[in-house]
Formats: C-alpha cells, sequence, structure tokens
C-alpha cells in the first residue's frame, strides 16, 4: 500500500517517537547526525533499515550502508529518493 | 621500571619518523605525538597539581591519545568518561572522582554544563596546548595511579576501577607477548579508548610502535570492512557483536584482509559464531579469543589460535604473569571441571576502586581478584566461562549496572518497584530489560523510556519494558532476576 503520509513525516515520527521518546518536535533536526549525537546505535540502524525495505520497499546493499545515505533525515530522505529514480 | 610514556619517548627518539595513530585524514608520527603530549601536558601541571584527576570526555581521536597521555607526562590521574554521556552521567563520575580539570571540547555542550556548575575550571581541548614546558621530563611514576575507568556510576556504589602505571605495563607486556605484537604491525581500533579493551588495545600497540589506525563507527560496517582493506592494518579488534556485524552484514567474507590477528573479548562468543568468523578469515590469520576485565587492566587468559577447534567454547589459558584458581562456595579451591566462581591474581589486578574501600575489600582480597564470572578449569587448564555471579549487563562492546537504571526509574511517582536485567539479544549479546511495579499505562511506559532516554547513554536505555503485578523474590526477599530475564514476555 502507498504511504499517504509525507516521507519526512514518517522518518521524523519513528526517530522522535521510538528512539528520542519524545513529542517535542525541536528535539530532532534533519540534518542532526544519528552517529554524532548518540541518537541510534548498531541495532538502531539495523531497524531503520528493516523500516526502509518495509515502509518504502527499499532494498539497502551492504555497501549501501554508509551514513552519506542513512546517517540522518535528510541522508535518508535523499536516499529514498535515489533509490526511487533508480528503481 | 619504565611507564608507558616513557617506553613512547624513547620509540620517538629512535623511530621519530614512523607513524603512530592515523584518525580519518590525519596522521601522527611518535616524534610529533610525544611533543604535543609534552606540551600538553605541560599546560596541565601548571593548572593542577600532581595526583590530582582530570576528567576526560573526548572521542577517539588523535587529541584523546595526546591528552591521555598529557595527563600521564603531568603526573595526574585521567578519568576518560563516554564522549556520548549524559549530563548526568558525566556528573556522577565528577562528583566522585573530584577532578581537577574537565578536558573536552566546548562542543560537547554536556561536560561543559557539568563544569559550570560545579565550579570546575574547563579545558578546551581545541584552543588548549602550545604552553612552555614547566617539567623537563615525565611526572608519571612506575607506582602512581595512571588511570579510574568507572564501570559502574550509581550514586550510591560508585566503582572507579584505578589502574597504576604498574598495571598498565604488566599488562601490556603480556598481551604484547601472546599477539606476538612488533613495530610492524598496525591495527584498526573500532573499540571506544575511554573503556578497558580499547585503551589496551590503544596501549599496547603504542608500546612496540605500532600504528593504530582509528576506524568508524561498527555502525556502518561496511566501512570499517573497508577501511581494513585501505590502511591494509595487519590486526583487528571487537566484541561478539562487532565480529557479527562484520561477517553478517559487510562483504568482509567474499575477500578477506590480509590481517595478521584478529582478537576477541568483552563477553563470550558463541560457538557458531566463532566458527563463521573463523571460517570468513584468510588463511593467514589467526583468531585470538581472549577474556578478561576493566579490574584486571583489561586481559586475563588467552586461548591459543591453534587450539580454537579443539578447544572451541573455552576462554583459554592464563596469559603471561596471571594465576587462575576457581573457588568454591566455601572459599576452597575446587578442583578440575567444578564450577565456581574465577579467581585471577597478577600485577595487572586493580589498586582498588576509587574512594570505595568497601567494594574494594570484598573484589580483591589477599590479591585475588573475585570477577564474578562463574567457570571450570578442563583437565590442560583451559578456562570455561559458565554464567555471571553479579548481575552486570554485557551489552555489545559496554557492560551496564541494572542499579543504576533502577536507582533512576525508582525516582518517578507512579513507579513503585523496578527491576533491571539483562536479556538475551543475538546481535549485542543481552540488552537491557526493565520490569516495572506500579500505575501501568502506555504514557507512563514512555515517560520511563523518555527520562532514561534524556538521563543514560544509549546502550543503557532499556530496550525491553513489562509491566508486572509483582516481582519474583526469593523467601528472605532478593530479587529473582534470572527467573525475570527468562520470562520476558512484551517488546517496549
Amino acid at each position: 500500500m502507498q504511504d499517504t503520509i509525507e516521507p519526512r513525516t514518517t522518518l521524523r515520527t519513528l526517530i522522535l517517537e521510538d528512539y528520542l521518546f519524545t513529542d517535542d518536535d525541536t528535539a530532532l533536526i534533519d540534518d542532526m547526525s544519528f552517529l554524532d549525537e548518540g541518537i541510534l546505535d548498531s541495532m538502531g540502524i539495523l531497524e531503520i533499515i528493516m523500516f526502509l525495505e518495509e515502509r518504502f520497499q527499499v532494498t539497502v546493499a551492504e555497501d549501501e550502508m554508509v551514513p552519506q545515505n542513512l546517517d540522518s533525515i535528510n541522508n535518508l530522505l535523499a536516499y529514498i529518493e535515489r533509490k526511487k529514480k533508480a528503481a | 621500571m619504565k611507564t608507558l610514556l616513557e617506553r613512547l619517548t624513547q620509540i620517538a627518539q629512535e623511530s621519530p619518523e614512523r607513524i603512530a595513530v592515523v584518525d580519518k585524514d590525519h596522521s601522527i608520527s611518535y616524534g610529533e605525538l610525544v611533543g604535543e603530549i609534552q606540551a600538553f601536558g605541560a599546560a596541565l601541571s601548571n593548572r593542577c597539581p600532581k595526583g590530582a584527576t582530570v576528567t576526560l570526555v573526548i572521542e577517539n581521536s588523535i587529541r584523546y591519545v595526546v591528552a591521555l597521555y598529557g595527563c600521564w607526562y603531568a603526573g595526574v590521574v585521567a578519568v576518560p568518561t563516554d564522549p556520548h554521556s549524559r549530563e548526568r552521567e558525566i556528573e556522577q563520575v565528577v562528583v566522585h572522582s573530584k577532578p581537577a580539570l574537565i578536558v573536552s571540547s566546548a562542543r560537547k555542550s554536556n561536560a561543559l554544563a557539568v563544569a559550570e556548575r560545579h565550579g570546575i575550571p574547563f579545558v578546551d581541548f581545541e584552543l588548549a596546548g602550545g604552553e612552555k614546558s614547566a617539567c623537563a621530563e615525565s611526572e608519571a611514576r612506575y607506582l602512581d595511579d595512571a588511570l579510574i575507568i568507572y564501570t559502574s556510576g550509581t550514586s550510591g556504589n560508585p566503582k572507579g576501577v584505578v589502574l597504576t602505571h604498574a598495571n598498565l605495563l604488566a599488562n601490556i607486556e603480556s598481551i604484547v607477548e601472546y599477539l606476538e605484537l612488533t613495530s610492524e604491525d598496525s591495527v584498526l581500533d573500532v573499540l571506544p579508548f575511554h573503556y578497558s579493551y580499547g585503551n589496551s588495545v590503544l596501549n599496547t600497540h603504542l608500546f612496540v610502535g605500532a600504528k593504530v589506525v582509528i576506524g568508524s563507527s561498527m555502525m556502518y560496517p561496511q566501512q570499517v570492512t573497508d577501511e581494513l582493506r585501505r590502511h591494509k592494518v595487519t590486526g583487528f579488534s571487537g566484541v561478539p557483536t562487532t565480529m557479527s556485524l562484520l561477517v553478517d552484514r559487510t562483504d568482509f567474507a567474499s575477500d578477506p584482509p590480509p590481517l595478521r590477528y584478529i582478537t576477541q573479548a568483552g563477553g563470550g562468543m558463541s560457538k557458531d559464531l566463532t566458527i563463521r568468523l573463523r571460517e570468513s578469515l584468510a588463511e593467514t590469520t589467526k583468531l585470538f579469543v581472549m577474556y578478561g576485565q576493566t579490574e584486571a587492566t583489561a586481559r586475563l587468559t588467552w586461548l591459543p589460535p591453534e587450539r580454537l577447534d579443539e578447544k572451541l567454547g573455552s576462554a583459554g589459558i592464563p596469559i603471561p604473569g596471571v594465576t587462575l584458581r576457581i573457588e568454591g562456595k566455601d572459599g576452597r579451591t575446587v578442583g578440575t571441571g567444578q564450577v565456581g566462581e574465577v579467581l585471577a591474581l597478577g600485577d595487572n589486578i586493580m589498586s582498588r576502586y576509587w574512594g570505595n574501600p568497601e567494594a574494594t575489600e570484598s573484589t580483591v582480597v589477599d590479591g585475588w581478584l573475585h570477577t564474578g564470572d562463574l567457570g571450570y578449569l578442563d583437565m590442560d587448564g583451559y578456562l570455561f566461562i559458565q554464567g555471571r555471579a553479579s548481575e552486570m549487563v554485557k551489552t555489545g562492546a559496554y557492560r551496564v549496572s541494572p542499579n543504576e537504571i533502577e536507582e533512576l526509574v525508582a525516582g518517578l511517582d507512579f513507579i513503585d518497584e523496578v527491576a533491571v536485567c539483562g536479556v538475551d539479544d543475538e546481535l549485542l549479546g543481552q540488552v537491557v530489560a526493565a520490569f516495572l511495579v506500579g500505575d501501568e499505562s502506555p504514557a507512563h511506559a514512555r515517560e520511563v523510556l523518555s527520562l532514561c532516554r534524556r538521563s543514560l547513554s544509549l546502550h543503557k536505555v532499556p530496550r525491553y519494558i513489562e509491566w508486572r503485578k509483582r516481582l519474583p523474590k526469593t523467601a528472605s526477599g532478593k530479587l529473582k532476576k534470572h527467573v525475570l530475564a527468562a520470562s520476558r514476555e512484551i517488546r517496549a
């Protein structure tokens, strides 16, 4: 089923609710590094990858598991966009 | 006896151009490194007396190495702290260790806030250094305290492991011997330097004049595999989670880097993963399975790679200079094959817990370290760990004290009782689970997680939360945590 909620909102809600446990929208800035800010760890990033695969039908290859693709809301959005175009 | 810094200085005099540390695009030679250490150490000695404690809140970097060894140059005791710590965690360490200075970057606002609140001078590493040398040579002496590593940050029972220069040297010399480390070696380090394993990897390699390459986070494991290939290192070290990510989440096995050695410690690795890792390695790579703990500086035993198959599941034999014995509940040494607590004796055993004589007295008895681990020795003297007598949770590269989380959560007014323990996890070995008794609601569960997220480092935040009507206890009222861990039902 096609997601009707904007991807940015979907991803922000996921990080805020499931990793930062807050509804304070200002707690997450879209170019904030998940690694540098201690928002996600190794397990968290694997969960994000599973989420991308389920929600956005994006298959993340091993060599795509890099910060440039996954380490912030903006990087995730750009990566999803690139994957959709390439599909 | 020489200190580690004196050894480093000697290498710098003999081979000043040799590369000591590589951090992303930057590298520093032994000559340059010692120069920076002396400048920073001199700046420190101008600002705090010999023997004072200094908190370091610095990520793995060349700056960390300069700050650590700079402390030793100035004759002060380094207290390295997780740079991802929350304000509350840094505060607990600071309140207990009473540092003369906090060294960090002003960008680490948590460290800066704690310094300001407690009126402790704050040194922004990025602005420090370059002061004229106040002491012509290292102030540290062999038997002086070198390092305090906190393994538990509870306010009631803080455990800061005090390691002397003699402790560090004893463990380093043993490790160098069995790993056969030389100046030709180079290691990619992904382990945090502020913990004993990462600290050990750093110091053993600098001790022999080898090269330490600071690796990326295992959060992005393919980068690490790429770095192993790009830097052509001879060694790599990790905990079981590191190895699992490397083998299962990267193309490591399809083109294994030509490492000379790979070391694993930080918790038992499953037989299955051990075999898969070994099979993924290049033929020339030796896999060293090891065991130890912070109270032993780092290392207690190693499994000779050629006996890995024969002794699969074993933590190995004592490292040079260490003696082990297994003690039964009656305090007597038990026989071959019988399970008891693992005790260790050697020059690497910690000096004491900082400011906690009660914990020291119960942990180090007549020189013997009570590890809190249960195990047995087979007829060849190989150690097999069978579980832990203590309640510490081992998750990834970290050791977490349940008390610290319980203390925090118990402060919420809707919580009557809380118990925290480790539950099995395929990737991390264990993760933190919290069992709650009180006013049950999804909003309250969320409040618990939110509080933990704000107050604790990420690895301490419970992955599971479960409400209970009551907690299982013994007749004397002691919590039966193993029953809780085995009965987990709901995911947070």
